[in-house]
C-alpha cells in the first residue's frame, strides 16, 4: 500500500511538474477574488505586480515567477520564451514600464527562412494604466536571485569567483583596465586589494 | 369502414404525441458548436478568466473576446496542431469577420445580472455559476451548469442578501 501511494505521489508529482510549463516549480492556483480583490488593493507595488502578472497571463509565456522556458518554436531565443528574473541588470526602472508597455508584436526568428513564431508579446499599455506597469516592474525587479548582489560584492574572497571578475572586466596581463561602461558600476573598487591569485601570470 | 372509424378515434391523440414530440425537440436544449477548438484548460492553468473575458471583473457582462485579444499573444493560428479548417477560421476573422463565439450561457431577457456585483463586490468565483470551465480542454456542447432561479435564491439567502424580485427582475 505504501508502494503504490508514494507510486502516486511520484506521479502527481510529475503532473505538477510538466504541467507548470517550465516554471520550475508547481503552479500557484488563481486567487480567489475575494483574495484577489484584497491583494489588488495592497500597498505594496511588487504585491499588486504580482496579482497583475498573474491576471494578465505574463505567467503563460514567462513562466511562474518569471523562469520562462515556456517553447515558441523558431523564436529567436532558441526557441523559448525568456525568463525575467535578471530584467533588473539589463533594464532601469522606466525603461521597464516602456518595454513592457510597448510588448513585442514582432518577434525575431532564430531561423530567417522559417515560419512566424506563433506566441508574441501583447502591447500592454492599451491594456494596463501607467501604474499597472509600474507595479508589474516593481514585480519583476524583485524577481532578482536573492544573494546575486552579494555574490558580487565580496568576489575578492573567492579566488575563482576573482578570476572570472578578472575575465570580464577587460583586465589583462599588464595590469591594465578597461573603464567601465558609464552608469554602470565598475566590478570592483581600485583602491581594494586585489586577489593575489591574479597577480600571477595566467 | 371500421378501421377508418378506427384511426379517426385515434387521430387526436396522435397528432397530440406528435406536437409534443415536436415541441420537444424544437425547444429542447440544443448542443452549442464552436468554430474553434478553444482549450480552456491550457490558458487557465496560469492566467485569470478576465484575460479574455475582460468585462467579468468591471462589467454587467463577461463578454466573449473577439479575435483581437487573441492576437495579442497569437501571432498565427493558435494551438499545436492547427487543423487546415483553424487556419481558414483565423484567416477569414483576421480579415475582419466577426469571430465567431457562440454564447453559451443565457439569462431570460427579464433578468438583470451585473458580473461586476457578483464578481468584484462579492468575490463569487466563476466556477460557481459556470461550473468547471476552466479545466475543458475542447468547448463544452452544454453549459456545464444550469442556470436556475432557485440556486440563485438559494445563495442569495447564504449570503444574507437581498431577494427582492426587483432585484434581478427588470
Amino acid at each position: 500500500l505504501c508502494g503504490c501511494a508514494s507510486v502516486l505521489v511520484c506521479l502527481a508529482f510529475t503532473a505538477c511538474d510538466i504541467g507548470g510549463g517550465g516554471g520550475g516549480g508547481p503552479a500557484d492556483p488563481p486567487l480567489p477574488p475575494r483574495a484577489a480583490r484584497q491583494t489588488a488593493r495592497s500597498p505594496d507595488p511588487v504585491v499588486r505586480g504580482a496579482l497583475l502578472y498573474q491576471r494578465q497571463g505574463c505567467r503563460l509565456c514567462h513562466g511562474d515567477a518569471g523562469k520562462g522556458g515556456v517553447a515558441n518554436a523558431n523564436c529567436e531565443t532558441a526557441g523559448k520564451i525568456n525568463g525575467l528574473t535578471l530584467v533588473k541588470e539589463g533594464y532601469s526602472a522606466d525603461e521597464l514600464v516602456t518595454k513592457i508597455g510597448d510588448g513585442q508584436q514582432e518577434v525575431g526568428k532564430d531561423n530567417k527562412q522559417g515560419p512566424t513564431p506563433p506566441l508574441r508579446m501583447p502591447v500592454y499599455r492599451e491594456l494596463l494604466s501607467k501604474q499597472d506597469l509600474s507595479d508589474l516592474a516593481a514585480y519583476l525587479f524583485s524577481l532578482y536571485p536573492k544573494g546575486t548582489q552579494a555574490a558580487e560584492d565580496d568576489w575578492g574572497t573567492d579566488d575563482a569567483k576573482g578570476e572570472q571578475e578578472a575575465d570580464d572586466d577587460g583586465s589583462d596581463e599588464t595590469g591594465d583596465t578597461k573603464a567601465p561602461a558609464p552608469g554602470k558600476k565598475p566590478a570592483h573598487d581600485g583602491d581594494a586589494p586585489r586577489n593575489p591569485a591574479k597577480a600571477g601570470p595566467k | 369502414v371500421t378501421v377508418v372509424r378506427r384511426a379517426l378515434r385515434l387521430l387526436p391523440f396522435t397528432g397530440a404525441f406528435v406536437i409534443c414530440a415536436g415541441g420537444g425537440m424544437l425547444f429542447a436544449d440544443r448542443p452549442t458548436f464552436q468554430p474553434y477548438a478553444y482549450n480552456h484548460a491550457v490558458h487557465t492553468a496560469k492566467a485569470d478568466c478576465t484575460l479574455c473575458h475582460r468585462g467579468a471583473r468591471d462589467g454587467a457582462r463577461a463578454g466573449l473576446p473577439s479575435l483581437e485579444v487573441c492576437t495579442h499573444c497569437h501571432a498565427t493560428a493558435p494551438g499545436s496542431a492547427p487543423s487546415a479548417r483553424d487556419r481558414a477560421v483565423w484567416a477569414k476573422a483576421l480579415q475582419g469577420s466577426a469571430p465567431p463565439w457562440n454564447r453559451l450561457y443565457r439569462l431570460p431577457a427579464h433578468v438583470f445580472f451585473s458580473h461586476r456585483r457578483h464578481v468584484t463586490v462579492a468575490g463569487v468565483a466563476c466556477e460557481t455559476c459556470h461550473g468547471d470551465m476552466e479545466h475543458q480542454k475542447t468547448p463544452p456542447k452544454y453549459a456545464l451548469k444550469a442556470l436556475k432561479m432557485r440556486d440563485c435564491i438559494s445563495c442569495h439567502q447564504q449570503e444574507k442578501v437581498m431577494v427582492d424580485c426587483t432585484g434581478c427582475h427588470r
